[in-house]
């Protein structure tokens, strides 16, 4: 027996039992072939924005009025059915945010600074100071067991069953550039959750009612210091004989989220205690209705969620002082202008209109970290008020697989009316009311299109 | 239980549905085929059931998933790629002719299939489509 190579520990393996290991190895391969299957897609978008020269916004990432030339996803899923009943699934996403990019308590962690610095070779350059670009994630990583149509359990990392767009989250599905930014800039519901789910259907007539319940950890939270803070949720969806599409769903999530800071206390070294200072704590709870109706070429799509987060922390304040309140709404409707064989011109026109109530209660849910039970530092914090986005735009498939979008849209950003500081006192203001933009300083229209490749 | 051989000709367009000669359903309902053909079940009448699809540009693919799915082979095309990526079920087998999906048909006691109406279909059992 020749030694072929010697491994790095000093062992060494002849050439007959690479053979053996090589045949055994292609056997399980060609096996796995027709259970093992790969595919995903990929997209690509040119974007610029028309801020004024004197807007705030152009100091936002992704917001100001460069031309961005972004490589966004590549979604690849790996699928493995060992039978009928059994179903292995991931889908690993690379994005376009940079590395330090945190959806915290469905929020989104812009301002984390590192040295200045040029990206190195190869990495993507998009700003020189904070952060460098492009990160993998793990959007689902699951199993599923199925036993009939009304018992299907799936446990691992599954993406959250809310609404129609958390879901129909790539490219090649949604219709627009992108998914409302209810679902993105500060995700409503969680994106995935990691827990156990069970779904099944029932027919009624030609009519099909679906049902999704989950029991989870909630918002990225992995630490569970007492059962109450398991996450629950799930959604009905009710899919009616009439018109060529008639879809209605009713979606559920309630979760809490804690950040508790453990030290170590060795003051009365030998005896050690263990000290927990509680950051934040929230009960946050999220209902949704949404519906998607198809007739002919015609198709209208629509969802209205709301948010409810009570600060579990300001025990002694009275119970308008806990609680924030978040809605979030969009309208899509398109038309198939034109259909021939493997090619489709879709034009489409998107209304969302987001609001937030009382942000001060719960500064954390808007990225600024400070006590939770300090009012005065949270009504500082206390400045956007949401937003309200148009965006129209044209689809083009072509084969299935490749597609092109190109898109106009205007967002509206809103901010919290300032006191009157010419006068002293200052009259008082509702924090919850939207400031006048007497010069449209927060009004941002934009340009982009997008191309995609499904695979 | 088992239901008496139907060699009357499916209704609808230029194909017929065939299953197994041991295959325990006697006649399926448009609901219940378009169901398991765009993957929401994969039992009819409680029996599970694996399906295929004759290759997407066969005219008789054309016709069975217009009448049946109520979408041409484009949109169904589109219908499963949209499936794939929201991680619901994959999309169903595709044998490249007819004879290759009356073997399929032959090889598994729940296994259905359509083909069109001209294709021999010895060893196989022609349902009705209610």
């Amino acid at each position: 027996m020749t030694p072929l190579f010697y491994h790095a520990k000093g062992g060494v393996m002849n050439a007959k039992m690479m053979l053996l290991v090589g045949v055994l190895a292609t056997g399980v391969i060609a096996q796995s072939d027709q259970k093992f299957k790969l595919y995903g897609f990929a997209d690509m978008t040119l974007t610029k924005y028309f801020p004024k020269d004197q807007s705030s916004v152009r100091t936002v990432p992704l917001m100001d009025e460069r031309l961005m030339f972004s490589f966004d996803h590549l979604n690849l899923y790996q699928e493995y059915r060992p039978n009928d009943r059994v179903r292995f699934l991931t889908e690993m996403s690379y994005q376009d945010k940079p590395p330090t990019y945190v959806d915290k308590n469905g929020s989104i962690f812009m301002g984390v600074e590192t040295p200045a610095k040029l990206a190195d070779t190869n990495k993507v350059q998009k700003g020189i100071v904070f952060y460098e670009w492009g990160s993998f994630s793990v959007e689902r990583a699951q199993m599923s067991l199925s036993l009939n149509r009304y018992f299907n359990f799936t446990v691992g990392k599954f993406i959250t069953p809310a609404g129609i767009w958390n879901v129909d989250h790539g490219s090649p599905v949604i219709m627009t550039v992108n998914q409302p930014s209810q679902y993105t800039f500060r995700e409503i519901y969680p994106k995935s959750q990691l827990g156990i789910m069970e779904n099944g259907t029932y027919f009624i007539g030609d009519a099909d009612l679906s049902y999704t319940a989950y029991l989870s950890s909630g918002r990225g939270n992995p630490v569970i210091n007492r059962a109450g803070e398991l996450a629950v949720g799930g959604q009905l969806r009710l899919g009616l004989p009439v018109l060529d599409e008639c879809n209605i769903g009713l979606s559920e999530y309630s979760g809490t989220q804690t950040a508790v800071l453990r030290t170590g206390d060795y003051s009365m070294y030998p005896d050690f205690k263990v000290i927990d200072h509680r950051m934040f704590r929230y009960r946050e709870y999220v209902s949704g209705i949404d519906f998607r109706i198809r007739k002919s070429i015609f198709m209208l799509q629509s969802e209205f969620n709301y948010q409810f987060v009570h600060n579990s922390m300001r025990k002694d304040w009275a119970d308008d002082s806990m609680n924030t309140s978040i809605i979030g709404t969009y309208v899509l409707g398109s038309v198939d202008a034109y259909k021939a064989n493997n090619f489709t011109v879709t034009p489409y026109g998107f209304w969302e209109y987001v609001r937030y109530f009382d942000t001060y209660n719960n500064p954390s849910l808007f990225g600024y970290p400070v006590d939770e039970t300090d009012v005065a530092a949270a009504t500082a914090n206390q400045y956007f008020l949401g937003y309200m986005k148009v965006m129209a735009g044209i689809n083009m498939r072509m084969y299935q697989n490749f597609g092109i979008k190109a898109e106009f849209n205007f967002t509206q950003l809103y901010q919290a009316k300032q006191p009157d500081y010419s006068k002293f006192p200052p009259d008082p203001v509702d924090p919850n009311d939207i400031g006048e933009d007497k010069d449209g300083l927060l009004n941002i229209p934009g340009v982009t299109a997008q191309f995609y490749i499904a695979f | 239980m088992l239901i008496a051989c139907l060699s009357a000709m499916a209704l609808g367009g230029d194909y017929v549905i065939i299953v197994n000669k041991d295959c325990p359903i006697g006649d399926i309902s448009k609901a219940d085929l378009k169901r398991v053909y765009v993957g929401k079940v994969t039992d009819i009448g409680g029996t599970k059931v694996t399906i295929a699809n004759l290759s997407l540009d066969n005219p008789a693919a054309e016709s069975f998933l217009t009448e049946v799915t109520g979408m041409g082979s484009n949109d169904y095309k589109s219908f499963w790629m949209a499936q794939q990526i929201r991680g619901g079920s994959t999309a169903p087998l595709v044998k490249k002719t007819p004879d290759v999906m009356v073997d399929f048909v032959k090889e598994g006691a729940t296994n259905i299939g359509y083909v069109p109406k001209d294709t021999p279909v010895e060893g196989v059992k022609v349902i009705e489509l209610k």
